[in-house]
């Protein structure tokens, strides 16, 4: 995936072309968004909870250095070997000599359930490279892995897909028939198809959702059954969290098991909540705990929140850029309003153009079960982004143009009018294509006077 | 320094000032009902079966399962399926199960989640890599939230641990839901409404 660099808003307008597409895209997820709000609705104590997964969040980073160490020191007591990595390659380096360490020279099949963080650190890109086969096993996952594409939603990964594109891959892939679109039967080809993936693979990497500083255990969920169906099968378990995932204690997990299905898809609880302590006999389980730019947003006050995400995906739901412009546009491994706070913090340079893909309308922060203050902080972005002088270009332009007009006084009221006679007279010159605002919108008919002109002239009637 | 150290001193200097521990929800005072619990499990793709004894699950399962279909059971003294002795068999060999008869601990009336866990589970892939899935749960042992479900999990007392809510399934194509997708294709849940024990 290493093509030349298209911003969110090029790739958002290539999504856009489509628009049939783009409006099924769109209601699909506001479909889920409503799913949500009637399972939010249904508990009364809904706004409380978030209060209190927010404040969890705020403690648990708070005294983050001692829950890390006391985690770590409970997994040792019980069997799980533990690792640090700075860096996402460090991470990447770590799974690759564990898996070989596993295997030996033998080429190892290796089986992976969803993980945000490894597809943050690339992993699989790094596996296949080193001669491992590593298969996702998510379905959804695995429709992308096999399009080698990369999921386009942290929770759906392959929400941009239709029937008829799933079809294909799997005609191509797994001999399906062609034309079939069924989902059942598209589902069925790919259990058989995982299923010989699960029996014969001898490690197993998984994702963690919560991390208990308690007990040095950790929980995963899924709906499909493949973490666990993974796990128990292989002869080694690696876990991979970023550090921020460390809650205090495990009565904890009441507070966000109760609010992470319902936030992401509706549900009161995710098929499978699986909580690991210890390893079954005779199997070996790692920890891998990775910063890879974590501790460094934990030092930004305005960014820290964003550390509190439990991966839901209620804000992309909601939100009104994602969908109508699709999770690849954003060019990061978390997408949508999130993944536009988180990535700065990876590479600001690259992914500058992200914290301005966005309306600040809020809805994200609205809906967030911790209670990010997401656009907020989309726009402190924009504040931080356009000091260090890497805001989009067209947007700079347009803002020093901008503020020159409105420093000076004359100019701005001249402009004005120079405006609107042209958007009365030869609406052309501003409906087109040069015209940034023009995309997408269509500009509004001016009035004939300014506020200003009515201002002064009614001004004496008043 | 080594990475942990690098990791460890940065999260201590960037840390913010310690804000306080919120307390959590004083247990539920109401009782968890058994039929909103079978709605519940109902509502995400389990079917329920009300059972007065153990012996009950006998006859429902012999109809439903005709040899030679494999069966493995957990549940003491009834004259059903296999017994898992040994932990250390291989998960693959479990591949060919078709109904797997497990004792669930508790259940969670607002989500139909039931608690399984490593005091009772022959093997951990077993619930997961049978085609179909039959739990167990005593109408006694339910409880209103998964707040009130925690507290009757000390921690430390289980090596391993899972809620099950429902079949294994899917919405990965095209937001279409579909049951049975690596895991169990059904769940069946017999709720027992008299004291076992007697
Ligand atoms: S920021 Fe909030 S709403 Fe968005 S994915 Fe994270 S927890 Fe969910």
């Amino acid at each position: 995936m290493s093509q030349r660099f298209v911003s969110h808003a090029q790739a958002a307008s290539q999504f856009l072309t489509d628009e049939a597409r783009t409006d099924w895209h769109d209601e699909t997820l506001w479909f889920i968004r409503q799913k949500r709000d009637k399972s939010a609705h249904a508990l009364p104590e809904w706004e409380a909870l978030r209060e209190l997964a927010s404040g969890i969040k705020d403690h648990a980073l708070s005294e983050l250095s001692t829950y890390l160490t006391q985690f770590e020191q409970n997994a040792l007591a019980n069997g799980i070997q533990v690792h640090w990595a700075a860096t996402a390659a460090e991470h990447n380096q770590i799974v690759l000599d564990i898996i070989r360490q596993q295997t030996g020279p033998a080429a190892p099949r290796v089986v992976k359930s969803k993980s945000m963080l490894t597809e943050e650190c690339h992993l699989n890109e790094f596996l296949i490279k080193h001669g491992v086969e590593v298969v996702d096993t998510d379905l959804g996952e695995r429709i992308v892995q096999l399009r080698q594409e990369a999921p386009s939603h942290i929770v759906l990964p392959a929400i941009h897909l239709k029937k008829a594109d799933v079809s294909a891959t799997f005609q191509q892939h797994l001999g399906t028939e062609a034309g079939n679109e069924d989902p059942q039967y598209l589902t069925e080809a790919a259990r058989h198809h995982l299923r010989e993936k699960f029996v014969s693979a001898s490690v197993a990497i998984t994702g963690v959702n919560f991390a208990i500083a308690e007990t040095g255990g950790f929980v995963v969920c899924t709906n499909e059954g493949n973490a666990d169906l993974g796990v128990h099968l292989a002869d080694v378990h690696i876990a991979c969290l970023g550090i921020e995932k460390v809650i205090p204690r495990q009565e904890h997990l009441g507070v966000f098991l109760r609010l992470l299905a319902r936030s992401a898809t509706g549900q009161p609880i995710t098929t499978y909540s699986s909580h690991f302590v210890r390893p079954r006999a005779g199997q070996v389980m790692h920890i891998i705990l990775v910063d890879n730019g974590r501790s460094t947003q934990l030092g930004r006050p305005e960014f820290r929140n964003s550390l509190k995400c439990i991966r839901c995906g209620a804000c992309f739901n909601t939100c009104p850029v994602y969908r109508r412009s699709g999770g690849h546009s954003y060019h990061n491994a978390v997408a949508g309003p999130i993944g536009s706070i988180l990535a700065p913090n990876l590479d600001m340079r690259k992914n500058a153009d992200l914290p301005f893909a966005s309306t600040l309308c809020g809805s994200c922060t609205n809906v967030c079960p911790v209670k990010i203050n997401i656009h907020e902080q989309l726009w402190h972005w924009r504040q931080t982004l356009t000091a260090e002088g890497l805001a989009p270009p067209a947007k700079t332009v347009a803002m020093k143009g901008m503020a020159w007009v409105l420093g000076h006084p004359t100019v701005y009221r001249l402009s004005g009018r120079i405006g609107r006679w042209v958007m009365q007279h030869v609406p052309a010159l501003v409906n087109n294509r040069l015209n940034p605002w023009y995309k997408g919108r269509d500009m509004p008919s001016p009035p004939t006077q300014s506020f200003g002109e009515w201002y002064d002239k009614n001004r004496s009637r008043v | 320094m080594n990475n942990r150290q690098v990791i460890l001193t940065a999260v201590a200097r960037n840390q913010p000032a310690t804000r306080p521990m919120p307390t959590l929800p004083e247990p539920s005072i109401e009782r968890a009902s058994a039929d909103g619990f079978a709605q519940r499990v109902e509502a995400i793709g389990g079917t329920v079966v009300p059972i007065s004894a153990l012996t009950d699950i006998v006859s429902y399962v012999q109809t439903r399962f005709p040899p030679p279909a494999r069966l493995v059971s957990t549940l003491p003294d009834l004259p059903l399926g296999e017994r898992l002795s040994d932990p250390l068999v291989p998960g693959h060999t479990l591949e060919t199960v078709d109904l797997a008869l497990l004792m669930g601990s508790f259940g969670v009336l607002e989500n139909g989640a039931i608690w399984l866990d490593s005091r009772h589970l022959p093997h951990r892939a077993l619930p997961f890599i049978c085609q179909h899935l039959a739990l167990v749960v005593s109408s006694r042992a339910l409880v209103p939230t998964l707040h009130d479900a925690y507290r009757r999990l000390s921690p430390d007392t289980f090596d391993y641990g899972v809620f099950i809510a429902g079949p294994s399934k899917t919405a990965d194509i095209e937001q279409s839901l579909v049951i049975g997708a690596h895991g169990p294709r059904s769940l069946t849940v017999f709720l027992l409404t008299t004291d076992p024990s007697r």
